[in-house]
């Protein structure tokens, strides 16, 4: 036999140790361990923690739905003044008639984005509302094309109109002389036009 | 699997599936319990008493465990802790009772098998304890490998290769 030299002694070994371990338990263990479970309580699933679980998971869907509509800060809460005047978040903001009149659908050339996708939804509008709205003008091609310093300005003046009313004047005489400097007065002067005498022409000349 | 479940409370449900499963288990499980604790402790009543706790432990946390398959390798992990901590515990307890043993030996032949065995256990012992667990699970009950590597979660090739290194070990040690 031509076999490692280890291999006798570790199945040696092998056979020691399993005959070291070889040992069985007194007959009495058995009996002893199940008298010991006996006295222990029945093992159970425990509730409790899935009772948690779904409940957390209820309440916090429940604070979603509660928190939904009034998601977006009023304008008046982010400038400070009153909420009172603003209203609730379930009580709209009046609008103003200026802002109500602008044409909905407003898009800004070369932004690439339609209206409906691109805007800020109306200052003081719920969120959920202004979803709907978008949900309504996706389809609808803008009416009105403008620049996009320009859009960003027409919704400026559509947030400022939200929060507060505006005061609609005509523009002082002196305000536009400031802002544009004094009116170029042009002259012009009379022109006088003399009116057009034929020159007699005489027998023979060839000119 | 909780079919039968019983009611009790609203918050906490008995079932009896449940001690039914445990006791199929419990049959199987408690001579390899007493076993790995017994290589640990070397003591029969400590064997069974540590045996014992391991077993009612599973037995509270049984309904935790989600997997029945790995019981027997939940068991013998818990085992071999407890039987560690006890024996970390009662150390002294245990070299009395090795002196006692030699003492006892009636006749040379005897003592010379007994000499050989606490030689044994002593290299054993002086084994990491990866490289010892694999050793005892794989002399109990006739283990193979991948019994082995099941019981303990590891892949057959680390099994493979602690035993070698603890044979290796043991040899050296006891040559």
């Amino acid at each position: 036999m031509t076999g490692s030299p280890l291999e006798p002694r570790d199945i040696d070994w092998d056979r020691e140790i399993d005959a070291a371990l070889a040992v069985e338990p007194s007959h009495q263990f058995l009996g002893r361990l199940r008298a010991r479970i006996a006295g222990e309580p029945r093992p159970v699933l425990r509730r409790l923690p899935l009772i948690l679980f779904a409940g957390g998971g209820v309440l916090a869907a429940l604070l979603f739905a509660l928190r939904l509509p009034g998601t977006a800060p009023a304008p008046a809460e982010r400038s400070g003044t009153s909420p009172a005047a603003i209203g609730t978040a379930t009580q709209p903001v009046p609008v103003p008639h200026a802002a109500a009149a602008v044409p909905a659908p407003v898009a800004a050339i070369g932004s690439g984005v339609s209206p409906a996708t691109s805007g800020v939804p109306p200052a003081g509008m719920p969120r959920a509302r202004a979803q709907n709205r978008r949900h309504r003008l996706a389809p609808t091609e803008p009416e009105v094309l403008i620049s996009y310093s320009e859009q960003r300005a027409l919704q400026g003046l559509l947030r400022t109109a939200a929060r507060e009313p505006l005061k609609i004047s005509h523009a002082p005489f002196d305000a536009v002389q400031d802002s544009e400097g004094p009116p170029r007065v042009i002259v012009v002067p009379a022109i006088a036009i003399a009116p057009l005498v034929p020159e007699p022409v005489e027998e023979g000349d060839s000119k | 699997m909780h079919e039968q479940a019983e009611r009790v409370g609203g918050l906490f449900v008995v079932t009896d599936d449940l001690e039914r499963e445990f006791e199929a288990r419990l049959v199987e499980s408690s001579r390899l319990a007493f076993r790995i604790a017994y290589s640990v402790l070397r003591h029969r009543q400590d064997a069974e008493d540590v045996a014992q706790e391991s077993l009612v432990r599973a037995y509270r946390k049984f309904s935790r465990l989600r997997d029945l398959t790995r019981f027997r390798a939940w068991i013998v992990r818990l085992t071999w802790r407890l039987a560690l901590d006890r024996r970390r515990a009662d150390r002294r307890r245990l070299a009395r009772e090795l002196v006692h043993a030699q003492m006892a030996a009636p006749d040379s032949h005897e003592s010379e098998a007994r000499d050989r065995a606490v030689e044994l256990w002593a290299a054993i012992d002086a084994l990491p304890e990866k490289l010892r667990l694999v050793v005892v699970l794989a002399s109990l009950e006739g283990h193979d490998i991948g019994a082995v590597a099941r019981l303990l979660g590891v892949p057959q090739g680390t099994v493979k290769s602690r035993l070698f290194t603890a044979r290796k070990r043991l040899k050296e040690l006891l040559v």
